[in-house]
């Protein structure tokens, strides 16, 4: 890992360090893509972004995600889908900043050394994602705390935003009644 | 199905809508006033000016939803098209995260009906601070009571929700005193879902009365237009340009909109009017006044696990407070804050509360036990809470650089003890401060959890700091160089140049302030009405 200086540094130069990044390891080449959907359902992210989305979000979402393989699979691929229209629907500087976030997470070097995961997030054990999670979480750094929050939130607002996932919390949704309404309005 | 106003009054033929994303070229206006913006203090102008018979342009950046047929009821739905920057709009540091309503209607459009008046403490704190003589609780009173008149607000008689019962129950354990909340509804059905746009109609907000009033005589509304600056001409206003927005309202579409007029009034809300006057041409902020002492009620957040389904997306959000920790104190001396409760929905409260994986799931699938209290700081009252300032960023938005003071965090100590305290004694058998140094299950006593609060770091990013009430940012004040507009909201440089919003407070309120700002901007709003047309205006004749 970096130092905390040098971890400041990142966070104050970021844009420098992706440049250093393209300089050192030529150019700049996504991992292999671990959820693979229609990439036309996409408006922001690319594939190497929804590998990341798909990797940080099979952990935050333990316990959320259906536990057989294949309802879990879909559930994370709409999970990925939805982070992709909760974050297009965003002003476009926020967006940028999003954009900037992803790129950190799946730039090699940035996501070796500032994220701290050395495997291509497919391969990324839970574990590992879970600790990066952690020390971004707790971070005496507010950028990377940031980070964190800014994850939280989309992961969670793509999760709970959408009706499938609401088996299990005890919530029914909107009353049943209005639903009568649209349906003849 | 109710009956839906909006789609009636476009079927009538007789409205002129027109959405700017829509644009196949620029467009020209003239007016006699144009409205930038149409909340809380947009929508009351411009139903006073427009029933003045005058000429009014109403500009409005979100889009002119039907009121009732378009909301879902889903938060997927309603953040993205109701709320500023998706519900997710925060302060510079990234440290508060601020729901604020972007639409026809504003954030009357999304609020959760609870009606106060300014307090008497707020008024006279602006009389003695800002030199705001004319604005007694006595003079304030009539607009107050025709503000109330015209939206409905009116005592909530029906039993409050579970999640407002326990604040009621835990405030009379502790002997602290409790009111009920008046709301501006008219037939409500108590669903829980006005954070999501009211699908009944019975929320009083700008886009079912005052809009479609304004609509009806004549006023036209341009909708997915953002104003982007006022072109000064001669020491005078002399127009508005705006940027025609894209269909989702995210992007200029390149169309552009400009407005000529012979006053100006400014309704963008705190955030977005100072964002406005700082894009602007010069001599508009000659003491550097724009923008600055933007005020947020800073609030925090304990949730509680309670032996009992509480179910709080049931029933009116807010039907109970507190304001027992404003009143029994002075108002400049530590901060005092209102205790309230919020709605619980799935993604607001799955974002709030922190964690992940198992952990997080735990919290979640307890959902229907789930209790949560607020408090809302009431800022702007002593020198060591200056509140915030406004910016532009790169790409000329605005931004609210809002540092929390160490007496802000001092009173947010106070009320994570006081929101704890509070639940405990009102039976939670866990209570957990929304803080990333608090685990999912939080405190098991009373006594641990006051051991926990005080020694918690108070930082942005480890403690959940939010807000729902944007105030100030052009303050109004009788010295032109304490702030940016006088008495009546008129721009202390530029005389046909108006702020009536929430922007022009001096001040936090201290309560939830839509209707602070009705009350206010009737009052001015009638003023400008009355000197244009030339003769006296009365907001509720006939």
């Amino acid at each position: 890992m970096l130092t905390r200086r040098q971890l400041i540094k990142t966070g104050v130069l970021g844009g420098a360090l992706l440049g250093v990044a393209r300089f050192g390891y030529g150019p700049l080449e996504a991992d292999p893509v671990y959820a693979v959907v229609d990439p036309a359902r996409f408006k922001v992210l690319d594939a190497a972004s929804r590998s990341a989305m798909a990797a940080i979000g099979r952990v935050m979402l333990a316990g959320a995600l259906p536990e057989a393989p294949a309802a879990r699979d879909i559930a994370l691929q709409e999970f990925v889908h939805g982070a992709d229209i909760a974050i297009s629907g965003l002003p476009g500087v926020v967006q940028d900043e999003v954009k900037q976030l992803l790129m950190l997470l799946t730039n090699r070097f940035t996501r070796r050394w500032v994220v701290g995961i050395t495997k291509p997030w497919g391969e990324a054990s839970d574990d590992d994602i879970g600790n990066f999670l952690s020390r971004w979480r707790y971070s005496s750094l507010v950028l990377l705390r940031s980070g964190y929050q800014a994850l939280h939130q989309v992961v969670f607002a793509a999760w709970y935003g959408n009706p499938h996932a609401w088996v299990g919390i005890g919530y029914d949704g909107p009353p049943a009644f209005v639903k009568d309404f649209f349906k003849h309005g | 199905m109710a009956k839906d106003v909006i789609a009636e009054g476009l079927a009538s033929g007789r409205w002129k809508v027109q959405d700017a994303s829509q644009l196949n070229t620029d467009l020209e206006l003239t007016a006699d006033v144009v409205i930038v913006g149409t909340g809380a203090g947009g929508g009351v102008s411009a139903e006073i000016l427009a029933k003045a018979g005058l000429k009014v342009v109403l500009l409005e950046e979100g889009a002119l939803h039907f009121a009732s047929r378009d909301f879902r009821l889903t938060e997927a739905n309603a953040y993205p098209n109701l709320y500023q920057e998706s519900a997710g709009r925060q302060t510079k540091d990234k440290g508060i995260t601020i729901l604020q309503g972007r639409a026809v209607g504003g954030s009357t459009v999304v609020n959760w009906t609870s009606s106060f008046r300014t307090p008497p403490s707020t008024l006279k704190y602006w009389q003695s601070q800002f030199g705001l003589k004319a604005l007694t609780v006595e003079s304030m009173q009539p607009w107050f009571e025709k503000a109330e008149k015209r939206l409905n607000v009116i005592d909530w008689n029906v039993e409050p929700n579970v999640n407002n019962t326990v604040l009621k129950l835990g405030a009379d354990r502790l002997g602290i005193s409790w009111s009920h909340i008046r709301r501006n509804v008219n037939g409500c059905m108590n669903l829980g879902y006005c954070g999501m746009g009211c699908p009944v109609n019975a929320k009083q907000s700008m886009l079912v009365s005052t809009i479609p009033s304004a609509l009806d005589k004549g006023a036209v509304l341009v909708t997915r237009a953002r104003a982007e600056r006022i072109v000064m001409q001669g020491g005078k206003a002399q127009a508005i340009e705006a940027s025609a927005m894209d269909g989702r309202g995210i992007y200029p579409s390149g169309r552009k909109i400009r407005v000529l007029a012979k006053a100006f009034v400014l309704a963008g809300g705190s955030i977005n009017t100072p964002g406005l006057l700082l894009r602007s041409d010069e001599g508009l902020n000659p003491y550097q006044r724009v923008g600055k002492r933007t005020f947020l009620h800073p609030v925090n957040i304990s949730g509680a696990f309670m032996p009992f389904k509480v179910e709080g997306w049931n029933g009116a959000p807010q039907s109970i407070y507190s304001d027992h920790f404003l009143e029994s104190q002075p108002i400049d001396g530590p901060i005092g804050y209102k205790l309230e409760v919020p709605p619980l929905h799935p993604v607001l409260t799955a974002i709030t509360m922190t964690g992940f994986g198992a952990k997080h799931r735990s919290v979640m699938s307890r959902f229907a036990q789930l209790q949560v209290v607020l408090s809302l700081l009431r800022d702007g009252f002593h020198p060591d809470s200056p509140g915030g300032n406004v910016e532009l960023k790169r790409d000329g938005t605005p931004v609210l650089d809002y540092p929390i003071t160490d007496f802000v965090w001092e009173g947010l100590r106070r009320s994570y003890l006081t929101m704890a305290e509070l639940q405990f004694a009102a039976g939670a058998t866990r209570v957990v401060p929304i803080h990333e140094d608090i685990g999912v299950e939080g405190y098991s006593s009373w006594a641990e959890a006051k051991r926990g609060i005080s020694e918690l770091p108070l930082e942005i990013l480890r403690a959940k700091i939010v807000s729902a009430h944007v105030m100030g940012g052009c303050g109004m004040s009788a010295d032109p160089r304490q702030g940016v507009v006088d008495v009546n909201g008129r721009h202390h440089q530029v005389d046909n140049l108006y702020v009536f919003d929430g922007s022009a407070f001096p001040t936090s309120i201290g309560a939830n302030p839509q209707l602070s700002i009705y009350g206010l901007v009737a009052r001015n709003a009638s003023r400008l009405a009355g000197q244009l047309i030339g003769r006296p205006v009365d907001w509720l004749a006939a």
